[in-house]
């Protein structure tokens, strides 16, 4: 047994001993009131986390807030982006089944029902809030679920571009895709043009007005953070949060509430205060993928490093937010999860998550559950996926859990299985409505790692096999020498692969 | 009074289908541009509802441009503007959306680095679309081809103002249950 199994069985261990305890006493009286909040900082890697080993020390005070939290070693999101990693974490079910896999996408029609706000029901004040407007979308979609839906542009310093599609309060997802994404909109990569020549033009005027804004200032040397549309402060941004959270405790109905907060997303904007305040550092040089950027490694290593202040930025916010709640007392009667929708990527070439590469910087993401008055940290090691966090909030608030690819978590109404695979899917080429001709998935089941490339001209059907346990990086592809794992891998990937398109003919 | 102030109709029909042409056709390029995208992830009648709120956009933008127009009537002296609806208004539509469409596609094309030049190109387009409506209707040429063109546009409108009427009662049904 080496160092690391030593530490995954006492872990575990302990997780065992603590998470017996830790639901009888949050459920003990069955009158008490529960209540969830999700944090989803967008775009934040584990792999960058110095919770989880990483050297840069960008979380400290998620390191301390562990000491009483379950914390998921092995979590992974449903996809590499926005659209698809948000859509597994609300409806428990994973891209080739939810279908929000094309930027902007949403959940399948006939699925929708199946979101977490709908499934929790009215005897909880439900409250969504989502600065990502492609997150907001789903929010939209959800609408009817939702008790409060927070408008994205709450909580901001200033607009840099019209968002006028929360003013059609009935109609909401209709009006963005014809207002905010086509008449006017003048992205530069995704909608070129303006579907409206004068009002485009007209809110070429409005953003040049407003720009100043987000210019650099004493307290943000590389400018305000912005979502695209508009600029905010963490720092209110939180405020805000907290207010809000405060106001829904003071209520007699329990409540769920979900925030979709913008950082670390990139443009990576921290505040003066983290700014040089990371040791500089060599990483792992690895090789250019077929599919990957050609990006060099001093941009990288940059990029990485602003990535890590901001990082380093939200983890404060966070302790910050924790320690006001809990002077409060919210957190004696709430689950609070921190969590991620996907991760970032800086090697290979490439960076950012726009990318058909499902490497574990782009899908292991932070999870970590605080149980209403755990005082002890437990760590979990066996891979989960985000599509689990429904069926465990389900299960915690005494709902019925629907059959689905997401469980319950180990510890929190669900039980370890290392035989378990866990999936990560990105297809945002691929219509929604057909099965998945160019698509990149990746497959983890207990310590070994399957990625297969389908449909890709410049790397048709391929596949890659890591071991995580001996090789965390994915530096050395064992496809090629691993071959009995490889097949029984290949195999159960296809299986789950055929039963999810069975579901799409359905 | 007021009547009295304005152009004939038959002086502004002309004239509205010369505006809607430009702003129907603009949109319904970058429409027929953009459905195969949506086509991945919308549903058919999702795509309908967003082509519903554009061409009630496509009407408002007519009118409100009709209007600028039609308000400039009623302010100048009967000889500036009323009596040469047609050709002045037509050309001042012709150029004033079409260095907005103009500005637009380069937009499209290079990115958000001609956004410097965004106030210069306003007071430049504004200039010129002044000085050719100025000096259209002293050009025999340009009266005769302003005039026909229009009159040939009319025919769009028998199809585009009925697809917005059905629109603009989409978007109010959307937006009131």
């Amino acid at each position: 047994m080496n160092r690391r199994d030593f530490l995954k069985l006492s872990g575990l261990t302990a997780a065992s001993l603590a998470l017996t305890t830790l639901r009888p006493r949050a459920l003990q009286s069955p009158t008490r009131k529960l209540n969830f909040v999700i944090l989803l900082a967008d775009t934040m890697t584990a792999a960058n986390l110095s919770l989880y080993g990483y050297p840069r020390r960008t979380t400290p005070h998620l390191e301390r807030l562990a000491g009483r939290a379950i914390v998921y070693h092995s979590h992974y999101s449903g996809g590499n982006y926005t659209t698809p990693g948000t859509a597994s974490l609300l409806t428990g079910s994973l891209p080739w089944t939810h279908r929000a896999i094309n930027l902007g996408g949403l959940v399948r029609r006939q699925l929708a029902d199946r979101n977490i706000f709908h499934l929790l029901g009215s005897n909880y004040h439900r409250v969504g809030f989502a600065q990502n407007l492609w997150a907001d979308l789903f929010l939209r979609q959800f609408r009817a679920d939702l008790d409060t839906h927070i408008p994205s542009p709450t909580f901001i310093h200033g607009q840099e571009k019209p968002l006028v599609s929360q003013f059609f309060k009935n109609d909401e997802l209709g009006a963005y895709y014809a207002l905010d994404d086509f008449l006017l909109s003048t992205h530069h990569v995704v909608n070129p043009t303006a579907g409206s020549a004068s009002m485009g033009y007209l809110g070429l005027f409005y953003g040049l007005s407003n720009r100043d804004i987000g210019t650099a200032d004493a307290e943000h040397p590389y400018g305000l953070p912005s979502n695209g549309y508009y600029f905010f402060k963490n720092s209110v941004l939180y405020d805000g949060i907290c207010d809000t959270i405060l106001d829904l405790h003071r209520r007699e109905n329990p409540f769920f509430a979900y925030f979709h907060l913008m950082a670390p997303h990139s443009t990576y904007r921290p505040t003066r205060q983290f700014v040089d305040t990371l040791v500089e550092m060599e990483f792992p040089t690895k090789q250019f993928h077929p599919l990957g950027g050609r990006t060099n490694r001093r941009t990288l290593l940059e990029q990485r490093k602003v990535y890590d202040e901001y990082v380093a930025n939200v983890d404060a916010e966070m302790g910050r937010l924790f320690d006001s709640l809990d002077a409060a007392g919210v957190l004696e009667d709430t689950y609070f999860i921190i969590t991620s929708d996907h991760g970032e990527f800086f090697e290979r070439g490439e960076y950012g998550h726009d990318t058909p590469l499902l490497y574990n910087p782009v899908i292991h993401i932070p999870l970590l559950v605080f149980a209403p008055g755990q005082s002890q940290r437990v760590d979990v090691h066996t891979p989960t996926s985000s599509a689990d966090v429904l069926p465990t909030l389900l299960s915690l608030a005494g709902k019925d859990v629907p059959n689905g690819e997401g469980r319950p978590l180990p510890g929190l109404g669900g039980s370890e299985d290392g035989a378990r695979p866990i999936f990560s899917v990105e297809a945002k080429q691929v219509s929604s409505f057909i099965p998945l001709s160019r698509t990149s998935i990746s497959m983890v089941k207990g310590t070994k790692k399957l990625i297969h490339y389908r449909g890709y001209e410049k790397y048709p059907d391929a596949f890659e096999l890591y071991d995580l346990q001996t090789d965390d990086e994915e530096k050395r592809d064992l496809y090629a020498e691993d071959t009995v794992t490889a097949e029984r891998m290949k195999e159960e990937l296809f299986d789950h692969l055929a039963d999810a398109e069975k579901t799409l003919k359905k | 009074m007021l009547k009295s102030r304005l152009p004939a109709l038959d002086a502004i029909l002309p004239v509205f289908a010369v505006i809607s042409f430009l702003v129907y056709g603009w949109t319904l390029v970058v429409f027929l541009w953009k459905v195969p995208s949506w086509m991945m992830f919308l549903t058919f009648g999702e795509i309908l509802s967003v082509f519903a709120y554009s061409m009630t956009s496509a009407f408002l933008e007519s009118l409100a441009a009709l209007a600028i127009l039609l308000l400039a009537s009623m302010l100048l002296p009967a000889r500036w503007m009323r009596e040469v609806f047609v050709t002045r208004g037509s050309v001042a539509a012709l150029f004033g959306l079409g260095s907005i469409m103009l500005y637009m596609y380069r937009l499209s094309v290079t990115g958000y680095a001609v956004l410097h030049d965004l106030f210069p190109w306003t007071w430049i387009a504004l200039a010129l679309s002044l000085l050719l409506t100025f000096l259209a209707p002293r050009l025999r040429f340009v009266i005769r081809s302003v005039a026909w063109i229009s009159d040939r546009l009319i025919v769009f409108l028998f199809l585009l103002l009925p697809i917005s009427l059905v629109s603009v009662i989409v978007v109010i049904v959307r937006n009131l249950f």
